[in-house]
């Protein structure tokens, strides 16, 4: 693992904001003289930058006297070898810098030993009573990288939620990040990326500095309705779904019928984080959900049942299931390639037991591109999350109540 | 000499070329109809049955033939998602399908015997089961020319007696003459295979 170098200054579209200097530089000296010519080549150039990508925002400046909380090691959902360590001392450092006080690695060793916690994928209700009553936790986040792959121009996505202690654990807040190094190749491809750990570094800040607005705004933002081209392609809402209701939602793992190993639990975790945006949309901690299918022995063989949606639906008091399956997820590695994501979510009610929505998505990452790579999507990730949030909206229809 | 009017000459020549038209025009004909289609069409209804009172219905998986591994799986789900958009029918989740094929112990899902299908649409409270086929799914070559090619055919079964009470067949994409010409690689895959399904399905409601 080579030495990481954190980026700090960056603006919005990941370019330093000297680089945009220099460009705001060069607009003005030629505002005099318009030469149509000389304005298309430049509307080209500038269009390289501004494809439907993640955000990346830097992490605002330390705040003090925030929560105390503890950071589980990293779950790694790519399905190879990645710098696990050194991602989670990324965050450790970040959040430490935000004015976080994190609970030594120590002393978290030590309560998951005395309480045998081995999934640190999710917080179940012992490890999160342990922990606030033993070490005074307040939350405990959970980092989860999703792609990681060295090969030029590197890729990197990740998600990180934060989950409650206490006798009933819940997400109270997830955000994601996916990057790659020509997401924005700018004038003369200034802008691209070579070096893997700048990726890591610009995601960590914008994972923390994602957590520390959120903590300190007190809620989520839905954001802009993202592009067309990425709504669910097939939907079915029924009248039963009420938009300006609040739904406490158990995400149950999705089927995974694609090669990349775990896309059943990156779809969840995507599927968690767009619903959350939205306040009519309460998410149950995954890792509750998990514990009461291994508490009841429910073995999905192809998808969930409604006895099934029963029991898990009382067990975590939950209005409604969503599940559904994943039918194609895949990145690419080097600079040709494109990415496919291509999965369907089903809706179940409990009061009604039935279907209350239920979706068809399916895009590519050079979908609707025509000239210059203008709006191509260079990760699966970036994608999944404008098709999830997508389907948060097509619930609420047109995304009434967003937060 | 006497010579014919021309008038005449030009009759007589018109009643030639007249007779032989109607000598061949007999004889194309009877071997023309021979090569009309017989009355075979891509969708049979019984017309006996009652329509109306299919509320609920199971969609079994459907049985792949393609390339593609999970074109059934595909085709499936926005069948599933189609039919309930119409809102005239329920589609019980494919979970519950799942749990009741292992209930009632039918060992091809996809092709199931009509004493299975009692047994399911009664173990899952369905009036009707939905088998199919994915016949062709991906892309099709001809030369130089690719395009996206889809073929399904689609059955219900009632599920009181296990009878089909429906069958519908739809082909979709392919090779046209634009793409023969100019070439391009044809509609995506996804756009064809919504197109079919609902062709399928608009033969169910006509």
């Amino acid at each position: 693992m080579r030495a990481v170098h954190p980026i700090h200054g960056l603006t919005s579209t990941g370019c330093p904001p000297s680089r945009l200097r220099r460009l705001g530089a060069w607009k003005a000296r030629y505002r005099r003289r318009p030469a149509p010519a000389m304005l298309l080549c430049a509307a080209l150039l500038l269009s390289a930058c501004a494809g439907p990508r993640e955000d990346s925002r830097t992490a605002t400046p330390p705040a003090a006297g925030r929560s105390r909380i503890a950071v589980f090691p990293l779950e790694n959902l790519s399905g190879r070898v990645a710098p696990s360590r050194e991602i989670r001392g990324l965050f450790l450092a970040r959040l430490r810098s935000a004015g976080f006080e994190v609970l030594d690695d120590e002393r978290l060793d030590q309560v998951m030993t005395r309480h045998r916690v081995r999934y640190t994928a999710g917080v179940d209700r012992e490890a999160a009573l342990a922990l606030k009553k033993e070490e005074a936790v307040e939350a405990v986040l959970v980092p989860s990288l999703e792609w990681y792959d060295e090969t030029d121009p590197p890729k990197a996505a990740m998600f990180s939620r934060l989950v409650s202690t206490g006798d009933s654990p819940a997400v109270l807040w997830i955000d994601g990040v996916g990057l790659a190094g020509d997401d924005a190749p700018g004038l003369l491809g200034l802008g691209l990326v070579g070096d893997p750990n700048v990726l890591l570094a610009r995601a960590a800040d914008a994972l923390v500095g994602s957590l520390v607005r959120d903590v300190s705004a007190g809620k989520n933002l839905a954001g802009s309705e993202g592009p067309r081209k990425f709504r669910p392609k097939l939907v079915y809402r029924s009248d039963a779904l009420i938009p300006d209701k609040r739904y406490t939602v158990a995400v149950a793992p999705f089927f995974n019928k694609t090669d990349r190993k775990y896309a059943g639990e990156i779809m969840a975790l995507h599927l968690i984080r767009n619903l959350m945006a939205f306040q009519n949309f309460e998410i149950v901690e995954p890792g509750l959900v998990r514990q009461e299918l291994l508490r009841f022995r429910i073995i999905m063989t192809e998808g969930i049942s409604l006895p099934e949606t029963e029991t898990i639906l009382n067990a975590v008091h939950a209005d409604l299931v969503l599940n559904g399956e994943v039918l194609d997820y895949r990145d690419y590695r080097g600079p040709e390639g494109v990415a496919k994501v291509d999965f369907s979510v089903l809706l179940i009610e409990r009061r009604t037991r039935q279907i209350v929505y239920s979706s068809y998505s399916q895009n590519q990452g050079d979908d609707g591109v025509l000239v210059f790579d203008w709006g191509r999507v260079n990760t699966a990730h970036a994608m999944a999350s404008h098709m999830a949030r997508a389907i948060g909206r097509a619930m609420l229809q047109a995304g009434r109540r967003g937060r | 000499m006497a010579t014919r009017p021309a008038s005449v000459r030009k009759g007589a020549f018109f009643s030639m070329s007249t007779r032989m038209t109607c000598l061949l025009l007999s004889m194309v004909l009877p071997l023309s109809t021979s090569c009309a289609p017989t009355v075979t069409r891509s969708a049979y209804r019984d017309p006996n049955m009652d329509f109306g009172v299919i509320k609920t219905v199971a969609v079994m998986p459907f049985h792949n033939l393609s390339r593609e591994s999970v074109a059934a799986d595909r085709v499936r789900d926005v069948f599933i998602n189609r039919l309930l958009s119409t809102g005239a029918v329920y589609v019980l989740p494919v979970g519950e399908v799942a749990r009741g094929v292992a209930r009632t112990e039918i060992l091809n899902p996809s092709a199931p015997s009509p004493e299975e299908v009692v047994r399911l649409a009664t173990a899952v409270k369905a009036q009707a089961v939905i088998t199919g086929v994915v016949r062709e799914y991906g892309e099709v070559r001809s030369g130089s020319s690719a395009a996206a090619a889809i073929s399904i055919s689609v059955q219900m079964l009632e599920g009181q007696t296990g009878k089909t009470v429906w069958t519908a067949s739809s082909t979709k994409g392919g090779i046209d003459v634009w793409d023969r010409l100019f070439g391009g690689g044809g509609r995506p895959m996804n756009d064809v295979t919504r197109d079919a399904v609902n062709d399928v399905i608009q033969k169910l409601f006509k």
